[in-house]
């Protein structure tokens, strides 16, 4: 019995890790760059596609400040930020309500002679 | 059919061990990526940032290598497993909230609050905690489920048997070569894993996650040494020409010394909408208006009080030491160079003042290695009636205090005070406050009502300090005695909201804002440093405090000499070369061997 349930456990923790929402879009171009080239502009783009759901609101911020505002606009659309984005630049998509859609978060790769 | 049922159930208990231990693994290896996923949640990055088979194995490593001695001191697998994640979900949950409240991750030298806990620790953190109760049941749902799950769990193992001592030793040996700072540990978790930065420990979290930073910066601390660049000292030493000299006085002639760290004291008119309000600070811009005193850099923000500490009783940048996030925590010195300890060797009686537990930021051992006589804590302050202003002793309650250790001592006294009453968190009510005083307080328009609670109360103690810089003046005059007093602000205060409603005057953030200091070299002193509203680093005032006091050391002198050269260099070559000569020159103090090169040359 023991066993059984914690099976079920498993499956439960591994399928969170897993989950994924099909109809919500969400990404950064470039999503990855190099650390030399910091801080970029990046384009957001975001298709929402869940029953209800007419607007959006994308939050953002750079790694330790508070996200903030940066549009509330159609469910879905693309627009540019300046070049203000840093390692860790993050863009939440929100529902008007606050709920959560997406995240995604924008990377680098070492800058082979920068100092560390 | 009977036959069938009877063999199935055989089997079953044949197989029910093995296939208990393979879920268990499993969950083993589930519990690595739920750790990821709430280490980006923590910390605000998408659930993909950076994941990867090594990143997320690495951030996990250090958990299953403390479940593994669990493992071995229990027999038990599950047990183990539950304990290290409840740790890892409390350090994470620490982290989100100190990265809300200070834009900082959990750091190692957090864990030092563990190791020190006490009443004024729990204190201090359990004011940052919403609804304390939900949270004290919830950590005993948690206990619950540990015994139980300690209860119900068969031991997997013989008592002493081979596997219980070869895991005993192997998980032992890996604790001890992490505690160590040595291989393997320091290949797995390399800069070129981690990935740091110099700026601070915020991107090596979001590269790697939050417990390999720790293990990281545990192996920095451990390896640390202070490498003394003889050449870059030398060509400073050299750049800089002869020192200014010094000036010793006769012993009846030495001043009192007085130094107020006074927490997060800063000038509001920084803040947009401030200046149009009446000004809480009058005492302290009466004095920098005359011309005693400046603004200056400090290397902390919303906290981190003991690294300015540090700069200010050593004259010595904390960056010189970027392995010591906290320096009184990662540095270890039996003998610390230190303004207390040269005035001590000068006859002065030595003492620190501080409103709460003196275990906090271990300085109860670095203020004794510092040369201080005595300590005097929450406890004396609690002994002497102080009252509470707020959340924390008062500042008047201090500056009694400071007076009466002036007043009993019999010969020259340095005195550091540093202050708690403007410590966050200041988004609660007001309690034990003035309230006529604290409605009254003029806030800018344009802050929601979270913004105005959190400002008014910062505002109100803020205000209250520049009142007891007035009273600590005009007290330390009537003395009689010849005296120097210098007062500053540790840091901003965390107000991410306020800030992020009002800006800031000169469109900055909030940690290129700078604070004020003013340094008074009363009756029977003088200052040499140009007068005038000056701008410095932390790490100088204490060089011209010791200017006005008279006694100094070669280092001291050094620094008097590099830091207005510094502060006034327009070529980033002369930059480079003074920090670099500055940097060298806090190591080989560090290492007691300053004098040495400054003497030789």
């Amino acid at each position: 019995m023991a066993a059984r349930w914690m099976g079920v456990a498993a499956l439960v923790l591994l399928a969170a890790g897993c989950s994924q929402q099909e109809q919500v879009a969400l990404d950064l171009q470039p999503a990855q760059v190099s650390e030399c080239d910091l801080p970029v502009s990046v384009q957001v783009t975001w298709n929402v596609l869940l029953p209800g759901v007419e607007a959006v609101e994308l939050h953002v911020n750079n790694p330790g400040r508070r996200p903030m505002l940066w549009t509330q606009t159609a469910a879905f659309g693309s627009q540019h930020t300046d070049a203000w984005a840093a390692d860790g630049f993050t863009v939440t998509l929100r529902t008007l309500e606050g709920r959560e859609l997406a995240r995604r978060t924008l990377t680098t790769t070492a800058c082979a002679d920068a100092a560390l | 059919m009977r036959h069938w049922h009877a063999r199935a159930l055989q089997v079953a208990a044949r197989y029910r061990r093995p296939a208990l231990a393979t879920v268990i693994a499993a969950l083993w290896l589930a519990q690595a990526v739920l750790l990821w996923r709430l280490d980006r949640h923590a910390h605000g990055l998408a659930a993909d940032a950076y994941a990867g088979t090594w990143t997320i194995a690495a951030n996990a490593l250090p958990g299953w290598v403390a479940a593994l001695c669990l493992v071995a001191l229990t027999r038990r697998l599950l047990f183990p497993l539950l304990l290290v994640g409840v740790v890892q979900v409390a350090v994470c949950i620490a982290s989100l909230k100190k990265y809300e409240i200070l834009g900082s991750p959990f750091a190692l030298q957090d864990v030092y609050f563990l190791t020190t806990i006490n009443r004024a620790s729990l204190e201090l953190f359990g004011s940052y905690v919403d609804r304390p109760g939900w949270w004290l049941a919830g950590a005993a749902g948690v206990l619950a489920v540990l015994v139980a799950a300690f209860r119900f769990e068969r031991p997997w193992m013989r008592r002493f048997g081979t596997a219980q001592v070869a895991l005993l030793l192997g998980s032992g040996l890996a604790v001890g070569l992490l505690y160590a700072g040595t291989q393997p540990w320091t290949t797995l978790y390399d800069a070129k894993r981690v990935r740091p930065s110099s700026t601070g420990p915020t991107l090596a979290v979001v590269r790697s996650g939050l417990f390999s930073s720790l293990v990281y910066r545990h192996l920095q601390v451990r390896n640390m040494r202070f490498e003394v660049n003889a050449a870059a000292l030398q060509r400073t030493l050299d750049h800089l020409g002869p020192p200014p000299a010094g000036r010793p006085l006769a012993a009846g002639d030495l001043p009192d010394v007085v130094v107020v760290l006074s927490e997060s004291f800063i000038d509001p008119r920084i803040l947009a909408g401030m200046p149009a309000t009446p000004d809480l600070v009058p005492a302290a811009r009466a004095l920098l208006e005359a011309g005693h005193g400046g603004t200056m850099a400090v290397p902390a923000y919303g906290g981190g009080t003991v690294r300015t500490e540090f700069e200010i009783l050593t004259g010595m940048p904390a960056d010189a030491f970027p392995s010591a996030v906290f320096p009184y925590v990662d540095i270890e010195r039996a003998v610390f160079p230190s303004v207390p300890r040269l005035l001590k060797r000068k006859g002065y009686a030595t003492v620190a003042v501080h409103g709460n537990s003196g275990a906090f930021w271990n300085r109860i051992e670095t203020y004794a290695s510092m040369g201080f006589d005595r300590f005097l804590t929450s406890r004396d302050f609690a002994r002497r009636g102080v009252r509470r202003e707020g959340m924390w002793y008062s500042d008047s309650g201090m500056t009694d205090i400071v007076l009466e250790e002036l007043d009993a001592s019999q010969g020259p006294t340095f005195v550091l005070a540093v202050s708690m009453q403007n410590h966050g968190p200041y988004t609660t009510a007001p309690e034990d406050v003035d309230l006529d005083a604290w409605e009254a307080t003029t806030l800018p328009a344009g802050l929601d009502e979270d913004a105005a609670l959190e400002l008014r109360n910062f505002l109100y103690h803020l205000h209250r300090a520049d009142a007891q810089l007035a009273r600590l003046h005009q007290a330390l005059q009537a003395r009689g005695r010849p005296y120097v007093l210098a007062f500053f602000g540790d840091h901003l205060p965390a107000l991410p909201a306020p800030y992020a409603q009002l800006g800031f005057i000169d469109g900055g953030t909030p940690e290129s804002q700078y604070v004020p200091w003013v340094l008074v070299a009363g009756k029977g002193t003088t200052l040499r440093a140009p007068a005038g509203p000056y701008h410095m680093h932390a790490w100088e005032l204490p060089a011209r405090i010791l200017d006005a006091t008279g006694p100094s050391d070669s280092y001291f002198r050094f620094i008097q000499a590099l830091g207005p050269r510094l502060v006034q260099a327009t070529e980033q070559d002369e930059r480079n070369m003074l920090w670099g000569g500055l940097v060298a020159g806090a190591n080989a103090r560090m290492e007691y061997r300053f004098a040495e090169h400054a003497d030789g040359r």
